[in-house]
């Protein structure tokens, strides 16, 4: 029985629609974990009843991705014009930061407990280019976002650790990429854009 | 069913920026909504709250530069969590039970479905006997989760759960056997 059968065979127990829901979790309580994952029990069992009632399913999904679509819907289309020439300071920046330090080991990345997250160069990898940041001190996951020149996703990945491997993606060179860091309080920090162009 | 987002009439005079990050909004809702497997309906539905919000704070013109991430943010969690308590109110004329569902579905034997339902129903049960996180995992991965989802959704690392999913699924399909649902494709 593979794993399609067996989640044919388990749908037909949960994609019927509930005759009430009275024992479903909040909507308050799943906009909490659908943007604030913690891990813990009780987060656990509201996830596993969203994973087996179909109305909630429908809510969870619709409440994580307004969640997820909001930050990259602000991003270049209202910065003021002076943030473009601040990002181009902060690459500056950190790339003189990373010529300095290299030998050490700064990709892995130290709490810096500054308020963003720190985005490093790309490099190049067999089989895409490798995207690392600065560990943000608690930080409980990251989203990693390729865009194009209008704001169109072209590769996401989420992940607890400050790298990620995006795939080889056609004209990177117009490409930027940003890291989004959700914190344990549910807060979230945001680096700036930087191009996706890796070194030679 | 077309999007609302893509039929609204072009932006407001005074109000392109606030457009602009709407056309942006929605075009993350459609691209990440869809692989979420949200229907057309609420996607448009989700767009057409935030833009009513963002033009009743801030349609004047005057702020079009102030709007900021984190006012997008909670504009989106608000027009979300309006959806979800506005369905709750709504009368469940629309539920539907197992029975109903044999009933109407003609393109199976009827004593074949229901004998799909009692393997359904033991492989649930089968799935509620495995420890918390494994079984976290296993539901999620079931319910068509992606890997990268339920990572997300538990706040694990990416090796935490494909090991929880892997262990899940190979403790699962080990008590399926021993209780006779010897799969016939099983690895």
């Amino acid at each position: 029985m593979d794993d399609e059968t067996l989640r044919r065979l388990v749908r037909t127990q949960t994609g019927n629609v509930p005759a009430t829901r009275d024992d479903c979790p909040s909507p308050d309580t799943l906009q909490t974990v659908a943007t604030a994952p913690t891990g813990d029990a009780s987060q656990l069992a509201v996830l596993e009843h969203v994973a087996t009632c179909a109305p909630c399913r429908r809510d969870f999904d619709l409440l994580r991705t307004a969640h997820a679509a909001a930050p990259a819907a602000t991003r270049a289309a209202v910065l003021p014009r002076w943030v473009p020439a601040l990002a181009a300071a902060a690459v500056i920046a950190v790339v003189s930061l990373v010529t300095i330090r290299s030998g050490d080991d700064v990709l892995r990345g130290a709490p810096t407990g500054r308020p963003t997250v720190q985005l490093l160069s790309p490099a190049r990898a067999e089989s895409g280019v490798q995207l690392q940041w600065h560990a943000v001190a608690q930080a409980v996951v990251y989203r990693v976002e390729v865009t194009d020149q209008d704001g169109n996703l072209a590769f996401s990945a989420e992940t607890a650790d400050t790298v990620a491997l995006a795939p080889n993606l056609l004209d990177a060179s117009s490409l930027r990429w940003s890291v989004e860091a959700r914190l344990l309080d549910g807060s979230v920090l945001t680096s700036p854009l930087d191009s996706l162009r890796t070194p030679p | 069913m077309e999007s609302t987002f893509r039929q609204m009439p072009g932006p407001p005079p005074s109000g392109s920026s606030i457009e602009s990050v709407i056309q942006r909004f929605g075009r993350m809702v459609l691209s990440i909504g869809r692989r979420a497997g949200l229907g057309e309906s609420d996607m448009d539905e989700l767009i057409q709250g935030v833009r009513l919000r963002l033009w009743r704070t801030q349609g004047d013109g005057e702020q079009t530069e102030t709007v900021s991430a984190t006012y997008v943010h909670q504009a989106a969690r608000s027009a979300a969590i309006d959806i979800v308590r506005a369905r709750r109110t709504v009368i469940a004329s629309a539920s539907q039970s197992i029975d109903d569902t044999v009933l109407h579905d003609r393109t199976t034997a009827p004593d074949l479905l229901i004998e799909e339902q009692e393997t359904a129903t033991r492989i649930m049960d089968a799935v509620n006997e495995l420890a918390p996180d494994r079984r976290a995992a296993v539901k999620l991965h079931l319910a068509g989760y992606r890997r990268e989802e339920i990572a997300s959704m538990l706040g694990w690392n990416d090796i935490r759960t494909r090991n929880l999913v892997h262990r899940g699924i190979a403790d699962l399909r080990t008590r399926l056997i021993a209780l006779g649902l010897a799969p016939s494709g099983a690895s």
